[in-house]
């Protein structure tokens, strides 16, 4: 029987390579509050930065909480971080521990186009992913607002076409694909679930984190290539052979254990990288009126 | 208040007691013991399982480790099946113990009441320090260094 911490560095070398013998992947990350899933999100976004920085990386945070991005800080260096906003989302930045005083993070804003109805109401905007493309930057971490996360379905699959690595890292993938939605978002998050399973082939490298797997729609479940359960995740029997017990035993001191796990095999490893909260830890996205 | 694990022993090693006196009753060669060997034979009972234990670790320690007491005590009874040697040697502190595996069936058919929850206590023990010093931590990743 294989060791399991040979067995993870194994899996670990399989999700990072870029090899043609694995080509891209879909990951999520799962665990309980505090259980490390951003800092192990923030060691794969460090990992690619120093080892791929020819290639693009795109984060996408959470609105109305506390941006995780500054928490890179304790790795990268500032300029090694990238705003990067949709005109017309009405994304401000606002600072928590200043009665919410608007901030400028001196974002750079990428166009879009207006959605209009059949009276030429505008509804909506489109973003335009490829000025939004040619504004990111590689070996940078491109923190992208389009102010609708689901509009990162569609921007992954633009990403498919561009014939570079791109990696895609989303906090709260329950945020970008809902479960339990119903009408055109149903039929988005169908669309994007049947793209998913081509995302091996693709060149990209998508890593997603969720408090449960089943915050998100049940269509994409079945097409994660990784599972890693840190401390306090919920075992999941039909993807994955890791007991509920072996999870439930994971030390995260000093270091976050974690099981990984792919196509019924699973190792153990552990992330030793720390990140800590910037000064800045504050500061927040917001879409006014969407409280 | 017991925990959950003790109370799972003392389930399991009445279960384990009868499942070895049954065995024992169709194992039993005549036996001779010397003083020396009547005085020292219960601890050297608890001795000589724990060696078995270390000899064979993979059987006592698995994965699962000693949670799966079940799985324990079946290990345990194996060895004790499977010990048609003569005799075993049993080092401990120093000193090399020889046991006449005759002797030692019956002792263990004679006082397998008294002496079986010391050895298994003892060999949980044993198997928790094992299982601690070569628990897995998990391979180590940094960012800093590409996983070859």
């Amino acid at each position: 029987m294989p060791k399991p911490d040979e067995e993870g560095r194994k899996l670990l070398s399989q999700l990072l390579s870029q090899t043609e013998d694995f080509g891209g992947a879909f990951s999520c990350i799962t665990g309980g509050m505090g259980g490390g899933k951003t800092s192990a999100m923030f060691s794969f976004i460090t990992y690619n930065v120093e080892h791929y920085p020819s290639q693009r990386i795109f984060f996408s945070e959470t609105y109305g909480a506390p941006l995780q991005t500054f928490k890179l800080l304790s790795k990268l260096p500032k300029d090694k971080i990238r705003f990067l906003v949709m005109e017309n989302s009405n994304v401000i930045f606002r600072n928590r521990k200043k009665r919410l005083a608007e901030v400028d993070l001196n974002p750079t804003y990428f166009k879009s186009t207006p959605v209009v109805d059949e009276e030429d109401n505008v509804i909506d905007y489109k973003p335009d992913y490829n000025d939004l493309y040619d504004k990111s930057l590689p070996g940078h971490v491109n923190v992208v607002f389009f102010g609708n996360r689901l509009k990162w379905m569609g921007f992954m699959k633009f990403l498919r076409h561009t014939g570079d690595w791109n990696h895609i890292f989303i906090d709260e993938l329950g945020e970008i694909v809902p479960n339990g939605t119903s009408g055109a978002n149903w039929k988005e998050i169908g669309s994007f679930a049947n793209f998913a399973k081509d995302i091996r082939k693709c060149m990209m490298k998508v890593v997603c984190n969720t408090q449960a797997i089943r915050d998100s729609d049940y269509r994409v479940w079945d097409k994660f290539m990784f599972l890693i359960f840190l401390p306090g995740a919920m075992k999941d029997e039909k993807h994955s052979r890791v007991m509920q017990q072996a999870i439930d035993s994971l030390k995260n001191k000093p270091y976050n254990q974690a099981y990984i796990s792919s196509k019924g095999k699973f190792g153990k490893i552990m992330f030793t990288d720390i990140f800590v909260p910037d000064k800045r830890y504050n500061i927040e996205a917001y879409i006014p009126g969407d409280d | 208040m017991k925990s959950r694990q003790e109370r799972m022993t003392f389930e399991d090693t009445i279960s384990s007691q009868r499942a070895l006196s049954s065995l024992l009753q169709k194992k039993i060669i005549s036996p001779v013991l010397s003083d020396r060997q009547k005085a020292d034979l219960p601890s050297l009972v608890a001795k000589s399982l724990l060696s078995f234990g270390a000899m064979n670790s993979e059987m006592f320690f698995t994965r699962q480790g000693v949670l799966n007491l079940g799985s324990l005590h079946t290990a345990l009874l194996r060895q004790i099946d499977w010990a048609v040697a003569p005799e075993i040697i049993v080092k401990q502190r120093g000193r090399t113990f020889r046991v006449n595996m005759s002797d030692l069936w019956k002792h263990l058919y004679n006082r397998c009441l008294d002496w079986f929850p010391l050895a298994l206590g003892e060999s949980l023990r044993h198997s928790k320090e094992v299982l601690k010093r070569d628990e897995s931590k998990g391979y180590g990743f940094s960012a800093e260094e590409k996983v070859q």
